[in-house]
């Protein structure tokens, strides 16, 4: 098949596609129901003039017609004879009429079958039929009313309507006379014919309109779909990174795709978190595996092993693949825990702090390190007590593996907790050290799963400590941002720069909204002050 | 103790069950759900080793089964399914404890000592002792060899849970769990810390030390050696 058939083929496939669409069909029922109207408009319109017009002069035929069936009761043939004699056309066409030379009659006498009078040549074969009343072309010429030799164009085609009426002898009750009674309409014929051909026209131009708008509709219609399903299918085919196109017109299909957008955001994010865990497990599983695996061999192979120190080492690297293993089962249930918002309970922030930091005292103590406490009451907040403790429980044990500030024994070791109410409603927790601290172009970096800066890999740990922060403070809703800690220099020592300070970690948890709620109703509730 | 061991995995039930048995239990082994709710209704087990999904019967249904049944026996779930959700729902059907896979074994043997104790009627008893260590619940007083020692709330209810299971194996989750109620594993050794300052006043100044540490699994107070 070569290109222009291909094209020929899109394009058919394109019109089937057009006409089976909803807005299209929705288009060629209304343009059925307007053609209808128009139609019906046209008919009634029609009626009402040219069909009125066409009745008035039917009903002055019949008019005359008993006119004449009086005259020739009342006085005979002859008579009416002579008074069709005097109407006629022929005779009286410079005389003054209130028959108008509108007016045709033929006057055939019954006995002899002779057509006596005429203004036309012959009666029309379709009114021979028939005592209705019919339509029927005759000529008239324009010249010589006398002249009977008429070239074509010395005439012209008229229209009429009329019809023959029989006269019987009232007292024999023979048949005497038949007079066939016709009036010009030509006028009237040429403007129902305009007046259809308006009609006719109308029903064609609304066609016409409606099928453009059918059709310009429906491919703007499908244009939209097109692109949605564009998009659904880059994404089918793997692309996650391809959205839906706003028109920015902020319709339905606007509305539409942004939350497709929103939806295909969320499962990209999603799917980036599970490429980069798969990619972060490989490595940092597989190095203790093989390490166990190389401890193992050699072990059989040399003769004086100390196999106690063997097992000692390999309990050792599996215990921490475990911790390892178990921290990423946690931190995917807890991003994956939407469902179980529903059973967040009200949690204390200031009991919380305690709790963990009686646990943790000794430990500190032991390290070296200072632990101080700003807790202010706060409102407040829903969420789930244990995942609250752990992002604290984990915070500080970062301080106590990343807090100390290398080779400065001038500095005494310091972590700060604070717990503060934040403006707008819900609560802040932070912790801060003033140890090294972080570069700030690190800062987002260390929230990822397996990350651990250059000096911390040699340290114990599986990087995923704020990675599970981080996890806990989105389970919550709230917001963690990474900043300066504490001044890890004493005052004047030297100018204050950004590396003269620790971590800080910084989270921010919103307002619940029952609270909320409950503030909204006490304002409600108040006596109105005038 | 005798014990009835749930699991489906074949492989980590055999490791299990050899490794009660070493311990000195009397075990038996069933693969599914419906078998071993036929065992447990014959009767006579300390405690009940349950995995949660089994095949016929899933571990929970057994289990409340056996609770309706008027069936006291202290069981533990084993389970891969770890949230807090997930151990309320196991302690709900009834269950004493839960341990989430992958476990240490070391972990649950101390586990499971400690539900097989549980029988005895400690969580009524007010006084414990322990060689010449003796606790009042009620008072709230510590005394070794007749001399009173201060503790913190904290210690005290650290050395509560100590006495209550004396002569067990103390696992760090376990004390985590049961004295500070967190069910996650902290990186820094606090739960070391915080035995070394009561032992510090405990044993410190007596020739005798009762509380012991277990190499690669936690602790134990106990007089003997």
């Amino acid at each position: 098949m070569d290109r222009s058939d291909q094209n020929n083929q899109r394009k058919t496939n394109m019109f089937l596609r057009l006409i089976r669409t909803t807005s299209f069909r929705f288009a060629l029922i209304t343009v059925s129901l307007f053609m209808m109207s128009v139609m019906l408009l046209g008919a009634f319109s029609y009626r009402a003039t040219i069909g009125a017009a066409i009745d008035g002069v039917e009903l002055q035929i019949d008019n005359e017609f008993q006119n004449l069936q009086k005259i020739y009761k009342l006085r005979g043939f002859g008579s009416l004879r002579g008074t069709i004699g005097m109407r006629a056309s022929r005779q009286n066409r410079l005389l003054f009429n209130p028959y108008s030379s509108d007016s045709l009659y033929i006057f055939i006498d019954a006995q002899t079958k002779d057509l006596v009078i005429r203004d036309l040549e012959e009666v029309p074969s379709e009114a021979l039929k028939t005592d209705r009343m019919v339509e029927f072309e005759y000529r008239r010429d324009r010249k010589n009313l006398d002249n009977t030799y008429l070239e074509p164009e010395d005439y012209e085609i008229r229209y009429a309507i009329g019809r023959l009426e029989r006269f019987f002898n009232p007292v024999t009750g023979e048949q005497e006379a038949i007079i066939f009674l016709a009036r010009d309409i030509s006028e009237l014929v040429s403007i129902r014919a305009s007046a259809r051909g308006v009609i006719l026209n109308m029903a064609l131009g609304t066609l016409v309109l409606a099928l453009l708008l059918a059709f310009f509709s429906s491919r703007s219609f499908l244009a939209r779909i097109d692109a949605v399903n564009r998009t659904a299918e880059a994404v089918r085919a793997g692309d996650l990174s391809q959205r839906v196109p706003l028109s920015g017109a902020a319709d339905e299909f606007d509305s539409l795709a942004r939350n497709l957008n929103a939806m295909l955001d969320r499962i990209e994010r999603l799917m980036m978190g599970m490429r980069q865990v798969s990619d972060n497990i490989a490595h940092d599983l597989r190095s203790p595996l093989t390490r166990i695996r190389n401890r193992l061999e050699s072990a059989t192979k040399e003769p004086d092993t100390d196999f106690q120190e063997v097992i000692d080492q390999t309990s050792a690297d599996v215990d921490r693949l475990l911790a390892t293993f178990n921290a990423l089962l946690s931190i995917t249930r807890i991003e994956a825990g939407e469902q179980a918002k529903g059973k967040l309970q009200k949690v204390d922030l200031i009991s919380v702090v305690n709790e963990v930091m009686e646990l943790y005292e000794p430990a500190a103590e032991d390290a070296g390190f200072t632990l101080l406490t700003d807790l202010q009451q706060t409102p407040t907040i829903m969420g789930s007590r244990e995942l609250i403790s752990q992002a604290v429980a984990n915070l500080l044990d970062n301080a106590f593996k990343y807090g100390h500030a290398p080779g400065r024994s001038d500095i005494e070791p310091r972590i700060e907790i604070k717990v503060a109410p934040r403006i707008g409603g819900g609560a802040l927790l932070s912790i801060a050290d003033n140890g090294p601290g972080v570069p700030p172009e690190d800062r987002d970096r260390i929230l990822h799963r397996f990350v651990r800066l250059g000096q911390s890999r040699s340290t114990q740990g599986s990087g995923l400590g704020l990675s599970m922060v981080s996890a806990i403070v989105r389970f919550h809703n709230g917001q963690l941002s990474i900043g300066n800690g504490l001044a890890n220099q004493q005052a004047g020592v030297a100018p204050a720069g950004e590396r003269s300070f620790g971590l800080g970690v910084r989270i921010a948890f919103p307002s619940s909204p029952k609270k909320l709620l409950e503030r909204i109703r006490d304002a409600g509730s108040e006596p109105r002050k005038a | 103790m005798r014990i009835l061991v749930i699991e489906d995995d074949a492989d980590a039930a055999a490791f299990l069950v050899k490794g009660l048995r070493e311990a000195g239990h009397a075990v038996d082994h069933v693969l599914d759900g419906a078998t071993g709710l036929n065992m447990a209704e014959h009767g006579g087990y300390d405690a009940y080793v349950i995995d949660r999904m089994l095949p016929e019967l899933d571990g929970l249904t057994l289990l409340e089964q056996r609770r309706n049944a008027g069936d006291e026996t202290p069981a533990l779930f084993l389970s891969a399914l770890g949230e807090v959700d997930d151990r309320v729902a196991g302690l709900q059907a009834g269950g004493d404890d839960y341990l989430v896979k992958p476990y240490a074994f070391s972990e649950l043997l101390a586990r499971v000592e400690a539900l097989g104790r549980r029988r005895a009627p400690t969580n009524t008893m007010t006084k414990f002792n322990v060689g010449d260590l003796e606790m009042d619940i009620l008072s709230r007083t510590v005394r070794r060899a007749g001399r009173k020692i201060d503790l913190q709330p904290r210690e005290f209810r650290l050395l509560e849970y100590l006495m209550r299971h004396a002569s067990q194996v103390v696992t760090r989750t376990m004390l985590l769990e049961n004295v500070w109620e967190y069910h996650f594993d902290p990186q820094t050794n606090v739960i070391d810390v915080h035995i070394s300052r009561l032992r510090g006043k405990i044993d410190k100044d007596f020739d005798r030390a009762l509380l012991k540490t277990v190499r690669g699994a936690g602790y134990t107070l106990s007089d003997e050696d």
